[in-house]
């Protein structure tokens, strides 16, 4: 009981500071690192980036690059054997500072986290309209059950889902994957978060549903002005959906942008790498120009001296591998780290020697790998 | 769920005829041979030859068997030789007795392994969970029967409770009973308590590392909510535990007896075997198996009930 009255009181205060605020949450040199018997592992080194109400930033990034985990840390939920550090700033508050009841009294009500897997998403045992319930009451949008019920059903129409009543009453099994996730989202949105953050949220999804899914998403972004933080490998989900785009490699983020103006124009050689592993229509698979090799281990020595990028970029000199080019500025609004290609990688045919390379050294052959 | 019960009985019966064989052969092995226990051994061989023909002994052995279960599906289970009375009506009564000593010690047995089990799940490290894991790995490896032995000195040494039977003499009231119960029922469930609370840890455990908790968790929900629906989840296993228990509980339930006294189902077949009672062991060992499959049936039919992905398969 004291906590949810100390969580709730806080909460109040934190909107009140945050409703005329331009930024949603305001992450500034956000680093996690893993304790790994008595080393730690870095897995994300220094990140930064804004969201804003009714936009939507995309984390962009091949498997194993620290989305996820930059992800949950945000809510600090990547768990006790975590060490994050950093600031994330909602309002006034650094919610990594947060005693853990209050942060908790946050999760769900001002910040949602829409899972990857939607099967995962829910209790198999309790009926749909029961977990809503137990969130609208948890953060005080409802007091009893009968008094959610209304609400849990205008939560599942506005998500798409037809007749909500029925659904209400079902089991988790007793929906496709699509529908699952419908309900995810609207657990996630159940009691009016500013920030909403979705890990691969149409990943495990059919095509045809991804594009059903995406849709919502953007129009909730838009009606309920939710600063959206959307994490995927698939340059296909940023172009669809991104207002802005945040190219993630190794920890770091390489590029920042516009979404059209990097996935048109990208201003580091890992971004055009992960665009050109993405088969375009009418362009044979011969001429991709993939990254070849694999993105470095979190344990991997000298990440922090160097361009991580440097052993699988065909544009790298000695100095890649001798200091690390820090994020610059590169245009209005656009931000990379590379300080050889100037600002926009020349997006032509690959150099013959460099095609010979690839194709004649089994072992560099392998494509950009962008499975998560 | 009436379909699945229905389908459920359907399965057991094959495995009710299967018992009954068993308990049928198993008798004929028993060394020593029952007329001349009834009769003594002065009696003479004519005698013996007599009652060996009106007992059916020297029909083949299906017949005989087909002759026994014929009269025990009509409830007609023999005559105790020894006391003279029918063996169902006998066994029935120490029935009773034994279902009280078993569903006693199966509720003991439950509740602290419920209890016990979650300490372990949820609080690892703490001392509780410790003093917990080392006393049940102990309890694991002690057999009732021992632990019976123990209770009974420990009572007789210190007087607390009494030491024997169910009632003291002329007494009947459910406080004289229940202190009757404490040291047979604890005795026999003491050793599943360790085994549940050890499997119910896992199973928690189990259910706490899945995604929905992390995302309940992502929703603000609160720890004792999330151990509540982590119980839940976990509730079909505990179900399957404890169901495996009570084959054991009313193995151990039967020694108990033996040592305590309770006028139950084990110190009725205990004294059936030392007086070569034969229609009295077969009853008695009978309806045990009988209630063992019985017992799994409910235990199925509970675990459709709270998880209906059962249900379906
Ligand atoms: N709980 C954890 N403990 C240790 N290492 C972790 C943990 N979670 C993730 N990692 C490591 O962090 C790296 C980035 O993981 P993740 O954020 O899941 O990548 P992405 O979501 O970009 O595919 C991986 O190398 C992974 O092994
Ligand atoms: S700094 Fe060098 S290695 Fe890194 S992306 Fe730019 S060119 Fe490639
Ligand atoms: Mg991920």
């Amino acid at each position: 009981m004291r906590g949810r009255t100390i969580g709730n009181a806080q909460v109040e205060n934190i909107q009140l500071v945050a409703a005329d605020a331009s930024e949603a949450l305001e992450v500034t040199d956000l680093r996690v690192e893993f304790r790994r018997g008595d080393r730690m592992r870095a897995v994300v080194r220094g990140v930064d980036f804004t969201l804003r109400p009714g936009r939507t930033l995309v984390l962009l990034g091949e498997s194993g690059s620290g989305k996820s985990v930059t992800a949950r840390a945000l809510m600090r939920l990547d768990g006790a054997g975590a060490n994050v550090s950093g600031r994330v700033g909602f309002g006034e508050t650094d919610l990594l500072g947060l005693p853990e009841p209050v942060m908790a009294g946050l999760r769900g009500s001002a910040i949602g986290l829409v899972p990857q897997d939607p099967s995962g998403a829910l209790d198999p045992l309790r009926k749909i309209g029961k977990q809503i319930a137990e969130v609208l009451i948890r953060h005080g949008a409802a007091f009893s059950p009968k008094e959610a019920k209304p609400q849990a059903a205008e939560l599942l129409a506005r998500v798409g889902i037809p007749d909500p009543p029925r659904v209400l009453d079902a089991l988790p099994h007793e929906l496709s994957g699509g529908m699952r996730q419908r309900v995810a989202i609207a657990l996630a949105i159940a009691c009016r978060p500013r920030v909403l953050i979705a890990d691969e949220p149409t990943t495990a999804l059919d095509v045809t549903v991804q594009a059903q899914v995406l849709e919502l998403f953007a129009s909730l972004c838009a009606d309920l002005k939710v600063a959206l933080l959307l994490v995927t490998h698939d340059v296909g989900v940023a172009r669809a959906i991104g207002d802005d785009v945040a190219v993630m490699y190794a920890g770091r983020l390489v590029e920042f942008g516009p979404a059209r103006e990097v996935l048109d124009a990208p201003a580091h050689p890992y971004t055009a790498g992960l665009l050109d592993a993405v088969p375009t229509p009418g362009v044979a698979r011969g001429t991709l120009r993939a990254i070849p090799g694999r993105p470095p281990s979190p344990d991997e020595p000298g990440l922090d001296d160097r361009c991580a990028l440097a052993p699988r970029c065909r544009f790298a000199t000695a100095a890649c591998s001798e200091h690390r080019p820090p994020l610059a500025a590169v245009g209005p609004g656009r931000l990379a780290a590379c300080d050889v290609v100037g600002g926009r990688v020349p997006r032509t045919a690959p150099e013959p020697e460099a095609a010979a390379e690839t194709s004649t050294d089994p072992t560099t052959d392998a494509p950009l790998e962008v499975l998560s | 769920m009436p379909a699945f019960l229905a389908r459920r009985i359907l399965y057991a019966l094959p495995i009710l005829l299967g018992v009954s064989v068993v308990v049928f052969i198993t008798i004929k092995l028993i060394p020593g041979d029952p007329v001349s226990t009834l009769l003594g051994p002065s009696a003479t061989p004519a005698a013996k030859a007599d009652l060996t023909a009106r007992l059916g002994l020297n029909d083949p052995l299906p017949v005989q068997y087909l002759h026994w279960l014929w009269h025990a599906l009509q409830g007609d289970l023999g005559t105790s030789l020894a006391m003279g009375q029918p063996a169902l009506t006998l066994v029935t009564k120490a029935f009773g007795n034994t279902m009280v000593l078993l569903v006693t010690a199966l509720v003991i047995a439950t509740i602290g392994g419920v209890g016990f089990g979650l300490v372990l799940a949820l609080r690892p490290k703490s001392l509780l969970a410790r003093l917990v894991g080392g006393a049940s790995l102990g309890a694991i490896s002690i057999p009732q029967y021992t632990v019976a032995m123990l209770f009974l000195l420990l009572a007789v040494e210190s007087k607390a409770f009494p030491v024997g039977g169910m009632h003291s003499t002329g007494a009947t009231g459910v406080g004289d009973l229940a202190s009757h119960l404490v040291l047979p029922a604890v005795a026999a469930a003491l050793t599943p308590m360790g085994i549940v609370a050890r499997m119910f840890s896992v199973a928690v455990g189990e259910v706490l590392a899945q995604d929905f908790v992390t995302n309940m968790r992502a929703r603000g929900v609160r720890q004792p909510a999330i151990v509540r629906h982590a119980v839940h989840n976990a509730l079909p296993a505990l179900l399957t535990i404890t169901g495996l228990q009570v084959g054991y509980l009313l193995g151990g339930v039967l020694f108990v007896e033996t040592i305590f006294s309770w006028p139950g189902i084990g110190e009725l077949v205990y004294q059936a075997i030392s007086t070569r009672d034969m229609a009295l062991i077969q009853a008695g060992v009978l309806l045990s198996a009988v209630l063992l499959v019985l017992v799994n049936v409910v235990v199925d039919t509970a675990h459709a009930a709270v998880d209906p992905r059962v249900r379906a398969a």
